[in-house]
Order: C-alpha cells, then sequence, then structure tokens
C-alpha cells in the first residue's frame, strides 16, 4: 500500500502532518499550508486528503463532526520505502552505485560525508 | 392476486404510454416556446406515472377497465341464468358448472405464470444493467491514474465553488475512454481521456461535467432505467429513455452556456465539444455515463443551442405553467386500473353469482346432493343428514351409504364396538318415503344449518352451506359460531 506514488501536493500535506504529532483537524492543515504560501480551495485539499487515505498513508477519525488526520507512516519510514524504490528503479538496487554518484558528482559535503563514513564503522 | 398485479403494471403501462406519446407531442410543438430544462423535466410527470400506482378513483383507466370487465361479467351472468334455467337437468348444471371452475383455475394458472414472467424479466433486466455498469466503472478506475496537476485540481475546486456544489469530485484521467465522463454516486469522480487540455478546453469540460452533477442527472438517469425494467415490454418507454438522454445534454448544454458570459465564451465552449469527438478512445457505456460528447448526430443540434440561448419570456412562462398543471393532471387521472376483488374472476365468485341471497329461493337437487354428501364426509350424524334426503336426487341418495364409510370424524364410529358404522338402507327409505310439498328453500337451509352450528360448533360442518345461505342466516350462523368461540372471530360479511 505505502509503495503507491505520492504527488508533490500531497507530499506537502504529509510533511505539514509529520511536524505536527498529534492528529491535526481539517482548520489546522489549512492553516499550516496557508503559512507555507499554499491558498489551496477547500475541495482540492478534500480530495488530496482522501487520495491519501486511500493509498494508506493517512486515517481519519471522526471527532464529532470533524475529521481528525493521523498519519500512518513516520517520514524515516516514508523516506526509507522512497529511497529503496529510487535505489530499485535507478540503479537496479545497488546502493554502491548511489552512493558513488554521491560522492563523484560533489553532492555531499565533508561534514555529511564523515557522518556517513561514521554509520558504516558502527555497523 | 395475479391477476390484480398484471392489470395493475398493464394500465400503468398504458396510461404511461399514453403518456409518453403526449409529453412528446408536447416537446414538438413547444420546441421552439420552451427552453430545455422544461422539455427535459416535464418528463418526470410521464415517468412518476409510470411508477405510482396511486391514483384517483375515478381516472381514465379505471373506466376503460370497468368497461371491459363489465363486458365479461354480463357473459358470466349469462352464462349464470342459461344454468339455472336447466335446473332439472341438474347433472348438466354440474358438469358444465365444475369445467367452468377448471377453466377457471386454468387461466388462473396462466395469468400466475405471466406474473412471475413479467417479473423476473425487471428483475434480470435490472441486474444487467447494474452489472454492465458497475463493470464499466471497475474498468475505468482501474485503467485510471489520479491527476496531480494541483493547477488543475484548483480550476475543479473552483468551478465547485462557483456552482455551489458541496462534495469535492474526485479527477482521473485515462487514455482508454471515448469520452470526458462522470462516473459514481458516493465517490462522484470525474474522468478525462488525457489531462493534457488546454486550459480553456479543461474548463469547459469540467464546467459541463459537474453541471451534470449539480443537476443530479445521474438520479435521473437510473430512474428512467428502473422504469424501463417495470416496463419492459412496452416499446414507449425505450423511446422515451432516448429523448430524456438526448434532452439530458441539450438542457446541461443549455445551463452550461447561462452560466457563461459572453458568446465568445460560447463559442469556446462549443470548440471543445467539438475537439473532444475527436479523441481516440474505446470504452464506452449507454446506460448511465454522463459524458461529455459522444453522440455525432446529435453534436451539430447541441452546437446550434449553445450559440442560441434561448430564454423562457413571461408569456412563455405562463403558457409553460399552465401547460405543466394540465400534464400533471393529465397524468393524475390517466390514472391506473386496480382490479377490484369483485371483478376478478376466480371460483368462489362464480359461486357467489349463482348464490341466492333471499331465503325463498329454491335449492336444486343437485345442491342439496352436494350439500348432503359433503356434510356425510364431515360428520356420521344421521339426523343432519335425514334433513336432506327427501330432497336429494336417486344418484346422490346412492352415494350417501358409501360415504358415510367414509366419513372423516369419530361420529362414525360406534363408540362401544369401534366398529365403523353406516347409513342403513331403511333409514334411507323410510326418509324418502316422506315427500315434500314443497322443495327445499335458502330458508330452510339457513335454519338447517344455525341447528348445526347451535350443537357442534364447527365451522366446517356448514361452510359449504352458506353459497346457498341468506345474508341472514349466514349472520346468524356467524353470531352463534362467535357466541361459542368467545368473541369476534368471524365476520359475517366476508362469506356473504
Amino acid at each position: 500500500m505505502q509503495n503507491k506514488g505520492i504527488s508533490d501536493a500531497e507530499l506537502e500535506i504529509m510533511k505539514i502532518i509529520w511536524s505536527n504529532t498529534s492528529p491535526m483537524l481539517f482548520a489546522q492543515i489549512t492553516e499550516e499550508l496557508e503559512k507555507v504560501g499554499k491558498n489551496w480551495q477547500k475541495n482540492t485539499l478534500i480530495t488530496l486528503l482522501s487520495r491519501l487515505m486511500e493509498k494508506g498513508y493517512l486515517k481519519a477519525d471522526k471527532h464529532g463532526r470533524k475529521n481528525a488526520y493521523t498519519s500512518l507512516i513516520t517520514e524515516q519510514e516514508f523516506q526509507c520505502t522512497q529511497t529503496k524504490n529510487f535505489v530499485d528503479r535507478v540503479y537496479q538496487g545497488d546502493v554502491s552505485g548511489l552512493v558513488t554518484q554521491l560522492v563523484s558528482s560533489d553532492m555531499l559535503t565533508e561534514s555529511e560525508y564523515a557522518e556517513l563514513k561514521k554509520i558504516l564503522e558502527v555497523k | 392476486m395475479a391477476w390484480s398485479i398484471l392489470s395493475l403494471i398493464l394500465s400503468m403501462s398504458a396510461a404511461g404510454g399514453l403518456m409518453i406519446i403526449l409529453t412528446f407531442t408536447v416537446n414538438l410543438m413547444f420546441y421552439k416556446k420552451a427552453n430545455f430544462k422544461w422539455h427535459y423535466y416535464i418528463w418526470i410527470i410521464a415517468l412518476t406515472r409510470l411508477l405510482l400506482p396511486f391514483s384517483p378513483e375515478v381516472n381514465l383507466m379505471a373506466y376503460l377497465g370497468e368497461n371491459i370487465s363489465h363486458l365479461t361479467q354480463t357473459e358470466i351472468s349469462n352464462f349464470n341464468s342459461t344454468n339455472t334455467s336447466k335446473i332439472s337437468k341438474d347433472v348438466q348444471e354440474n358438469i358444465s358448472n365444475s369445467s367452468l371452475l377448471q377453466e377457471d383455475s386454468k387461466t388462473e394458472k396462466i395469468k400466475g405464470y405471466l406474473c412471475i414472467f413479467w417479473a423476473m424479466m425487471a428483475l434480470l433486466l435490472f441486474i444487467q444493467k447494474v452489472t454492465v455498469y458497475r463493470n464499466f466503472i471497475k474498468f475505468v478506475r482501474a485503467g485510471s491514474t489520479p491527476i496531480d496537476d494541483i493547477n488543475q485540481l484548483e480550476i475543479l475546486s473552483k468551478i465547485e465553488v462557483q456552482l455551489r456544489v458541496k462534495k469535492a469530485v474526485d479527477l482521473w484521467s485515462n487514455p482508454l475512454i471515448a469520452s470526458p465522463m462522470l462516473i459514481g454516486f458516493i465517490h462522484p469522480c470525474i474522468v478525462l481521456p488525457s489531462a493534457l487540455l488546454s486550459e480553456q478546453e479543461f474548463y469547459y469540460t469540467i464546467l459541463h461535467e459537474l453541471m451534470h452533477y449539480k443537476r443530479k442527472d445521474m438520479y435521473y438517469k437510473w430512474f428512467t432505467q428502473i422504469i424501463i425494467c417495470i416496463h419492459w415490454f412496452n416499446p414507449f418507454v425505450y423511446i422515451a429513455g432516448k429523448i430524456i438522454n438526448y434532452l439530458c445534454e441539450f438542457s446541461c448544454d443549455e445551463a452550461v452556456t447561462a452560466h457563461l458570459q459572453s458568446t465568445e465564451q460560447c463559442r469556446e465552449y462549443a470548440t471543445t465539444l467539438l475537439n473532444a469527438m475527436t479523441s481516440q478512445g474505446v470504452y464506452k457505456e449507454r446506460i448511465a455515463t454522463l459524458t461529455l460528447s459522444e453522440n455525432k448526430k446529435i453534436l451539430k443540434e447541441r452546437i446550434t443551442v449553445i450559440m442560441n440561448n434561448k430564454k423562457n419570456t413571461t408569456v412563455n412562462k405562463i403558457l409553460l405553467t399552465v401547460l405543466t398543471i394540465a400534464l400533471t393532471f393529465t397524468g393524475i387521472f390517466a390514472g391506473s386500473y386496480t382490479i377490484n376483488a369483485s371483478d376478478s374472476l376466480n371460483s368462489n365468485d362464480i359461486i357467489k353469482n349463482i348464490k341466492k341471497h333471499n331465503k325463498n329461493d329454491t335449492v336444486t337437487t343437485a345442491q342439496a346432493d352436494k350439500m348432503a354428501l359433503e356434510l356425510t364426509n364431515k360428520i356420521w350424524v344421521w339426523d343432519w343428514i335425514e334433513f336432506f334426503v327427501p330432497y336429494m336426487s336417486e344418484k346422490g341418495v346412492k352415494k350417501l351409504i358409501p360415504a358415510s364409510r367414509n366419513a372423516q370424524w369419530a361420529g362414525s364410529v360406534d363408540m362401544t364396538t369401534g366398529k365403523k358404522l353406516k347409513f342403513t338402507k331403511k333409514q334411507i327409505n323410510t326418509a324418502r318415503k316422506h315427500k315434500p310439498s314443497t322443495s327445499l328453500t335458502c330458508g330452510d337451509i339457513d335454519k338447517h344449518a344455525l341447528l348445526i352450528m347451535q350443537s357442534n360448533g364447527d365451522w366446517e360442518c356448514i361452510s359449504f352451506m352458506l353459497p346457498y345461505m341468506s345474508h341472514k342466516g349466514i349472520r346468524a350462523v356467524v353470531h352463534c359460531y362467535n357466541s361459542k368461540h368467545g368473541g369476534q372471530k368471524k365476520k359475517a360479511e366476508d362469506y356473504f
């Protein structure tokens, strides 16, 4: 379920929900979206939320007549599956390919490189 | 039962057919005068007539129906009078009576089968339509991808606000479909053949589909389909379905153009319709999807309509209101004919028709035979049978002794010896010798039935006498029965 693709707009919503730990009400999500300059129509947001629920990223609990949205997947889990998908698709599952690419195209800073090295040593 | 259902459906169908012709005529006559919205919704009257079995007591179908049943009733009473004129030839009467009963039960059976056939066909058609529609939706959804373009979603939401559509309609694309369409009742969804539309085209397409949703055309379409299922044997309903489909698109276009401000916008809308025709998709479904433009034949007409948006003038509005009221009244009074219980031709009614309600009416020998034998079959009580013997035919009397052997109840067994008892020839001959001066009358039967009821209180011992009893006699017997069994268990009127 959670391997289903996610659109940019949907990811935007997920980020907001991840950054607010407790279940979020519709109005709260709208508020947060407005803060990042996304003045979406109410129905657009409803559509996106229901798509996220269908894909298994979110669940909605009734609080009276209002819906409270809770994430069913943590940001880390999401990043993990997305990275796995990415590596599978682009590098045929070869992680070293990805790391080589990152290093050779100078995408890693010195500090990031050191951190990565540390993680590898521990494992 | 079967007959009343059939007659109800047939009369509803006939009245509805009449209304369809009338509505179509009105459509043609006022094609230029009224807007399409009126033309489209005026069909509801005809459809409601086809669906609702209720109507005032005085109505056209009841009038026609009564005329028909009056004819058949006269035939039966003619038949009965010839019957009673041949009273002496009781054997012949017996034969004709029973053959009539047989024939009647046969036709009743056929009516029952017809009724089941009608219901089966209606149900099958409905299931078929629902399955086809569901499968179609499944196919469309399976091949669809949600449209993620936030700009397009925003346009959709803005139009929803404009049209005051509360529900968030989803937006998908599927390259296999022939035309943009709106599917789903609970989770409405607009499916486009392709998301790669210019903003203008996208706007008009969505506007058209959302207009369908706002006007609840989906429900109207299924309402029509249900009526087609019920009246599957009526060719007019199929024609009506086609006309309604056309009018649905025309009036939707009309509603869209009313929403647009300039002729330029109308032209753009018409262009969108034309472009949608060139789409290469293959999925089509004819039952109840609301598409943008699938039918080439009506497209030309639709474009003309879009470019010449007509509005109802005040004079026309008055005319149309009068017309609507007139059609509604015609619809109400076209009525449906629910056959009365007294009209249905079952065996009980034939007995009722033969039955004489005057206490001085005579009872034939054949009838006396029948009653005596019935009573003997039920219970062996010589005194009660003796009453009938002088009035019975020779043939009937001969049957008494064998019948007494097979009597149902314990009265036929000698309580001390346990031996089965039977009537003796001697008993019968003595009774036969006593020739009565007058023939047996209904009044006599009344008294005899009351006597039996008073002594044993068993309804089955007198039930077969009811057809030959007067109203007064039946009342007395019912009263006696009720008093014996505590409370108002039976009503005399039920046996008249």
